[in-house]
């Protein structure tokens, strides 16, 4: 059926490796060559993203509570995000796995991230 | 072993024909999934599973509609977890990129799910080839926008650079 890897591709993992290596090393709130949300400049309003840089190097230096102000849907949605590429990433067989598989990543699981994204989105702006 | 006065008939579609003699019925192109009916049977039987009908396939291959099935609709068909979904890609091109991107990839990724647990993986498949689309559509969307600023940064250093280099004569 040919190979169709997003995440799984050598190429994302050797560039995210490295962008993690730089976001760890430098400071994103110091150094200008980082990339800048197009939302944020245009309208001036946080996207759900933003921060995601600070919160990450913050992150790497075990600096959880700024990390957590920087984009706490980031910090929280972490260990979802890397459960989901491992269960993506191997084959799985064994109904248990696959039964969790359907609730944490299953239609209704999806409805609830993007109900959550949207929710953070408006929030955010509102509370700052 | 064969009674010689059996009857027998075979299907053309809907179609039923005969009645034929055994020898009758070796002379009609019959294939391996004709189906085949004789008094003695109970119900329609592919002509390849009778023994009597054994020699008139020795020599023949299998039928092409077999080996077809094993193309990649029938392994759509065969599996039993669902494709691909792209949701963990359409989350982070969602959060890290590109929010209107990222939520068309998650609409589709619910599809994958919703449509496979209802059973009909060939739509599973196409939600997925889909959700993979537009997933890489905002991903490349993202890196485009990384390296303008990337370029942006560069020409603005080599800029204060040469500024610089000026002032200092």
């Amino acid at each position: 059926m040919g190979k169709r890897y997003g995440i799984q591709n050598p190429w994302i993992w050797i560039g995210g490796l490295i962008a993690l290596g730089v976001i760890a090393l430098f400071d994103p709130s110091r150094f200008g060559f980082f990339p800048q949300c197009p939302f944020h400049w245009l309208t001036g309003l946080q996207c759900p993203g933003c921060g995601s840089q600070r919160a990450l190097h913050h992150l790497f230096h075990f600096e959880f509570g700024q990390a957590f102000l920087d984009n706490a849907l980031l910090v929280l949605s972490l260990p979802y995000i890397l459960a989901g590429i491992a269960f993506d990433t191997f084959d799985i067989r064994s109904t248990i796995l696959l039964r969790w598989r359907k609730r944490l990543y299953g239609r209704t699981a999806i409805i609830l991230v993007a109900v959550i994204v949207m929710i953070w989105w408006i929030g955010r702006n509102l509370m700052s | 072993m064969v009674p010689t006065e059996r009857i027998y008939f075979y299907a053309e579609g809907t179609e039923r024909k005969g009645p034929f003699s055994l020898e009758e019925l070796k002379e009609k192109e019959l294939k391996r999934n004709t189906l085949v009916w004789h008094s003695d049977l109970d119900q329609w039987k592919p002509a390849g599973s009778l023994p009597e009908l054994k020699d008139l396939f020795r020599l023949k291959p299998p039928d092409i509609e077999k080996t077809k099935g094993t193309s990649k609709a029938a392994l759509v068909m065969q599996r039993n977890t669902p494709p691909k979904s792209w949701l963990i890609e359409s989350i982070l091109v969602t959060i890290l990129c590109c929010l209107p991107l990222g939520l068309v990839g998650l609409i589709h990724a619910a599809k994958v799910e919703s449509r496979f647990y209802a059973g009909d993986k060939m739509g599973a498949e196409s939600a997925s080839h889909e959700a993979e689309r537009w997933t890489k559509i905002g991903f490349f969307t993202g890196l485009g926008l990384m390296v303008l600023t990337l370029g942006w940064y560069f020409v603005f250093i080599v800029w204060a650079l040469w500024a610089e280099t000026l002032n200092a004569f």
